[in-house]
């Protein structure tokens, strides 16, 4: 598998990492190299079911009750938060677009 | 004051304090002093937690006294830095996270905590333990205490190191594709990763959800049993833990493995296998049949695409997992004035992460992206249920799988760093179990001609530690390779 | 009927399909025991879980998924007996883990329908599918500041997608759709319908084509409309922007588009431009959700009678008119505060009058209307059965029912008590009535002869005269009696 500086870019992207140059070339290498090792699996013919996680408990998903349970994280969380607004009690980020 | 209390096994620990020989303070302090020794030059902890221990360890005092049998009572661990402890920093490992002081405490903690368990430090990592030398550790790398030169194995490789120093009584890893198992490998402990499901991950930074599970990292086997019984069970807070009641793993110690056929898959002893393991591994189940079990030849045919159908799943889950560090609500943030929304988000995530963590989020972020999520992600998920096949089919023949749990002993730091596929190949024999949800176990079944210890890897049927335990425990009763200590501890001792 | 479309779109014909997003009314939020209620302090409703903090869980939450069923089940969808939640991977300060868990291809429930009337036809719309998913938080974005504040009090409440087919074909039409299901979720009493609010909120899916033309059009995806007026109006708009673009020899970008109601326009959504790559994958948190036949059919159970059914029955049983029928079912407490009433024995019609005009009139100026519970309605149904009963069997005037309907609303005594204490009690002394009315009548001379002469008018003048002298209390159609009598002579 053939692996291009544009795609690196385009995952970057899509990852919301930011590469330095040499990075990128690196990673480009490093991704076509296990790319053309997980080909691999090429060579398996395997009828096709339904996309699923294996190893999840086969009796359905786990359900609980519908009550409330009052937290007080976001009083520990805020202000520990990277930023918050002056009263603390937002998250604040660079504007946002839209 | 100075005392080797630190030296007793877990259960010996226990004994001693139920019956008052030894005072918890003085165990805790003995461990400490351990790690004052030895850190230097480990490097297993990346925060130590000595006033707590001592609180703890007071506590234990009060609850013994007062006559309480807790199963850990007075016990020193210590704990892998990704499972979350309330008021002490928790990194993973990560710059991301370097000064991230959970809220909440992982359900292994309190239930170690309810059964008075003393938590002397929280333990060094490959970051967001993806690794398999604790090399990836944003905080530096541990060293192995058998040889300072070599690596632990990863990514619990602080938790194996430290439980070899004897810095604590039993250390907690987590396993995704080998992580509490090949670190005990390659430093002569007892490591086991429980079946999926056995142990909430509530508090467990994820790396990659469907295959993460907690275990125990001990001297022997019958120490893991213990912590065992003590971490397992259901937790509403996981949905994917099992309501299955947890069985008395240390009552399971029976010493009697008659009758109990050992599968031995063919294809975990290739050709090229490094022959001091081949040797051990067959050694210690020649011990097995001895004591009365019977070997059987059984086959996993798909085991060699394992490794290739984890690096698709466990990244794919991971570049998932990992969106969340994103610079608002906690942790790192990296910014300047002028940055828009994408500039912090990138900035933060380059500054954060380290190499390793970009390459899985960029290989996972490829797996699962339109146009390649039929050939890698889909293909993968297909695989993994013909890996789990493999594994029910042998179980029709076989109560358990014995193997080597690596394909070499420990390896130099910095030997296989520059080649990610070399490093990603030492997972070989362990990633099959995580991709199936088996349980998994490694015990100390001899040394290579360096004297660094040889794992062997017993491999179980969902949900049944039990034999694994009962099994690593029986060999461990004919053998001594796991009572052996690190050479580093004998020179820590003359200084 | 003709083609409403005709006229205004030339050959060219609308594409409409509705996503819709109903807050699920459920006391906790999907995954996490956070309360759901709308209005608390910033970020007051959070948990480590909703916060998106390293290590927590999702766990489901029972009830939303039984809501989701329920209204699968009253839309005539297939419930999946194995559905699985689905991450929807994106970056957004609102959205706190980096994803959103949603539902994708193996969804709750597939294949429904609503059935509706609009501009005077009986209109069918197909339902693609329905599936649960969390909703995101809110930013807020203070025009001048560089920076824009996180609240994520929102974060994880419950939702249910619903999502129909292109089958709508102009924005009056998509509006009614969209009223119809707002009626069905009230019904079920599974969201507040609440749209200022946001608990339910709407996606247009528009295109155009050539009319007789069976491909579609490039579609683009409208948000942002937060009432029904905005609905239709932004479709609308889009419409005509789209007409505009091809008759320019232009084509359609299939992207998202913002509603401006200020400026009633449409303009693409800057931060979804990369949004094509969600990479969806199955939830490796979350065992795939399995629902037995046996449940559905016990959730099914409990389907209320949904608003078609009552208001037949209304006409059928109450002998309401079609009107007044169709507004009483219009919604689930009005149509049950109605049966309530008749049951402690009001007169249905009598009932449907005071009901549409008095009592929702006060419903909703005190706005109460948005909480579906009746209870809560400052005059209850045994009370207002009670005030149309004093009417039905005389005791009192319409007119005076009026004041006792007000004296209730400020003091809450039942309307028999105010009637006593107040004496409301109706004169229907006929010997009582001709002495004030020949009292009023011997006042007027001049007015009696202006009557007698023709001026037929001034008969209201003389029952105004005697129902003062009266103090309102005259029998109505007595007073009009007597009085036509005496002033021709008798």
């Amino acid at each position: 598998m053939a692996v291009t500086l544009e795609d690196v870019d385009h995952v970057a992207r899509l990852a919301r990492l930011g590469l330095a140059d040499e990075e990128r070339h690196a990673l480009r290498a490093d991704l076509e190299s296990i790319l053309g090792y997980v080909d691999l699996l090429r060579e398996l013919e395997i009828p096709g079911e339904g996309p699923g996680v294996e190893g999840l408990p086969e009796d359905g998903c786990r359900e609980r009750l519908d009550e409330v349970r009052q937290s007080q994280a976001a009083d520990l969380v805020l202000p520990a938060a990277p930023t918050v607004d002056l009263e603390g009690r937002f998250f604040r980020v660079p504007k946002v677009l839209d | 004051m100075v005392n080797d209390l630190c030296e007793l096994s877990l259960v010996a620990a226990r004994d001693a304090l139920r019956c008052g020989e030894i005072r918890a303070l003085d165990l805790a302090e003995s461990c400490l002093e351990r790690i004052n020794t030895v850190e230097p030059e480990v490097r297993a902890l990346l925060t130590v937690t000595a006033e707590r221990a001592r609180a703890e360890a007071a506590l234990a005092e009060t609850r013994l006294a007062a006559g309480e049998r807790g199963a850990l009572l007075g016990i020193p661990i210590v704990l892998k830095d990704l499972v979350a402890t309330r008021g002490v920093r928790t990194t993973c490992g990560s710059r991301i996270l370097e000064n991230w002081v959970p809220p909440y405490d992982a359900d292994c903690v309190e239930r170690l905590q309810q059964a008075g368990a003393v938590l002397v430090g929280k333990s060094n990592l490959d970051e967001f333990a993806m690794g398999s030398s604790n090399e990836n550790s944003a905080f530096g790398p541990t060293h192995n205490p058998w040889d300072l030169a070599c690596v632990p194995g990863g990514s619990s490789g602080g938790s194996a190191a430290a439980v070899a120093a004897r810095e604590c009584a039993a250390a907690l890893g987590t396993d995704t594709g080998g992580s509490i198992r090949l670190p005990a490998s390659f430093t002569g402990t007892c490591g086991l990763k429980p079946t999926y499901g056995r142990v909430s991950r509530f508090g467990l930074a994820a790396y990659a959800s469907s295959l993460d599970q907690i275990g125990p990292i001990t001297r022997s086997a019958a120490d893991a049993a213990a912590v065992l019984s003590v971490i397992a069970g259901h937790d509403p807070r996981d949905s994917t833990t099992s309501a299955r009641p947890v069985p008395d793993y240390e009552a399971a110690l029976t010493g009697d493995v008659r009758g109990l056929r050992i599968g031995v898959p063919r294809e975990y002893f290739p050709d090229e296998l490094n022959p001091a393991v081949r040797q051990a591994v067959e050694n210690a189940l020649a011990i097995l049949v001895e004591r009365g079990a019977e070997p059987v030849e059984v086959s996993l045919p798909h085991s060699r695409y394992a490794v290739a159908t984890y690096y698709l799943l466990a990244p794919a889950e991971a570049s998932s997992n990992l969106a969340r560090y994103d610079g608002v609500r906690f942790g790192l943030r990296v910014a300047d004035p002028h940055d828009d929304l994408l500039a912090m988000y990138q900035r933060t995530r380059d500054a954060g992460f380290g190499a390793e963590v970009k390459r899985r989020i960029l290989l996972g972020t490829w797996a699962l992206s339109s146009g390649y999520y039929d050939a890698y992600y889909l293909k993968a998920q297909r695989t993994r249920r013909l890996v789990r096949q493999d594994f029910e089919t042998a179980f029709q023949s076989c109560d358990l799988l014995l193997a080597p749990t690596g394909a070499t002993t420990a390896f130099q730091l910095g030997e296989r760093t520059a080649d990610p596929l070399a490093m990603y190949l030492s997972d070989v024999f362990t990633i099959a179990a995580n991709l199936a949800g088996i349980p998994g176990l490694s015990v100390p079944c001899g040394f290579d001609s360096k004297l660094l210890p040889i794992g062997l890897q017993l491999l179980g049927r969902w949900f049944d530690e039990a034999s694994l335990l009962r099994t690593a425990d029986a060999l461990q009763r004919d053998t001594d390779w796991h009572l052996r200590r690190p050479p580093l501890l004998k020179t820590a001792e003359t200084r | 009927m003709n083609d409403p479309t005709h006229a205004r779109w030339g050959d060219w014909e609308p594409v409409i399909g509705l996503e819709v997003h109903a807050q699920m009314r459920t006391s906790s939020k999907l995954f996490c025991g956070c309360s759901t209620t709308f209005g608390a302090a910033p970020n007051a409703n959070t948990c480590p879980v909703c916060l998106g903090l390293p290590g927590v869980l999702p766990v489901l939450n029972g009830r939303a998924l039984e809501f989701a069923i329920l209204t699968a089940l009253a839309t005539g969808c297939t419930v999946a007996e194995l559905s699985r939640f689905a991450r929807k991977n994106y970056f957004y300060p609102d959205l706190p883990k980096g994803y959103q868990i949603s539902m994708y291809d193996e969804p709750l429930a597939v294949g429904g329908h609503i059935d509706f009337n609009s501009e005077g036809a009986r209109t069918q719309v197909r339902l693609t599918r329905i599936h649960m998913e969390e909703d995101a938080g809110k930013s807020i974005h203070d025009g001048a500041e560089r920076e824009s504040l996180v609240d994520l009090n929102r974060a994880g409440v419950p939702l249910m997608e619903i999502v129909s087919e292109p089958d709508l074909r102009t924005p009056a039409e998509a509006a009614d759709y969209l009223r119809t299901l707002r009626m069905i979720l009230q019904y079920l009493e599974v969201c507040d319908g609440n749209m200022d609010e946001g608990s339910l909120r709407c996606d247009a899916n528009v295109s155009v084509r050539k009319r007789g033309s069976d491909t579609l059009g490039t579609r683009t995806e409208t948000k942002n409309m937060n009432s029904f007026r905005s609905v239709e109006r932004a479709i609308e708009v889009e419409i005509e922007r789209q007409i505009e673009v091809l008759e320019g020899g232009g084509t359609i970008r299939q992207e998202t588009r913002l509603w401006d109601a200020d400026r009633e326009q449409t303009a693409p959504m800057r931060s979804k431009e990369d949004a094509h790559d969600y990479r969806y994958f199955p939830e490796p948190d979350l065992a795939p959700v399995r629902v037995t036949p046996a449940r559905i059919a016990a959730i099914g159970a409990g389907l209320p009678e949904l608003p078609e059914a009552r208001r037949t029955r209304f006409e059928t049983a109450h002998g309401l008119s079609t009107y007044d029928a169709e507004v009483l079912t219009t919604r689930r407490d009005l149509a049950d505060y109605f049966e309530a009433a008749c049951a402690a024995g009001g007169a249905p019609k009598t009932l449907a009058n005071w009901i549409l005009t008095e009592v929702w009139r006060i419903v909703r100026e005190r706005r109460l209307d948005d909480a579906l519970r009746i209870e809560i309605w400052p005059i209850s149904a045994a009370a207002l059965a009670a005030l149309v009963s004093l009417i039905e069997d005389r005791t009192i005037s319409g007119k005076i029912a009026k004041t006792v309907f007000e004296e209730m609303l400020t003091t809450g005594e039942a309307p028999a008590a105010i009637v006593e204490q107040r004496g409301l009690r109706q004169v229907s002394d006929e010997g009582a009535l001709t002495a004030a009315i020949d009292a009023v009548l011997a006042a007027h001379p001049d007015k009696v002869a202006e009557f007698r002469a023709g001026k037929e008018k001034l008969l209201g003048f003389f029952v105004g005269g005697v129902m003062k002298t009266t103090g309102g209390k005259g029998n109505p159609a007595l007073v009009n009696q007597i009085l036509a009598r005496r002033l021709a002579g008798g």
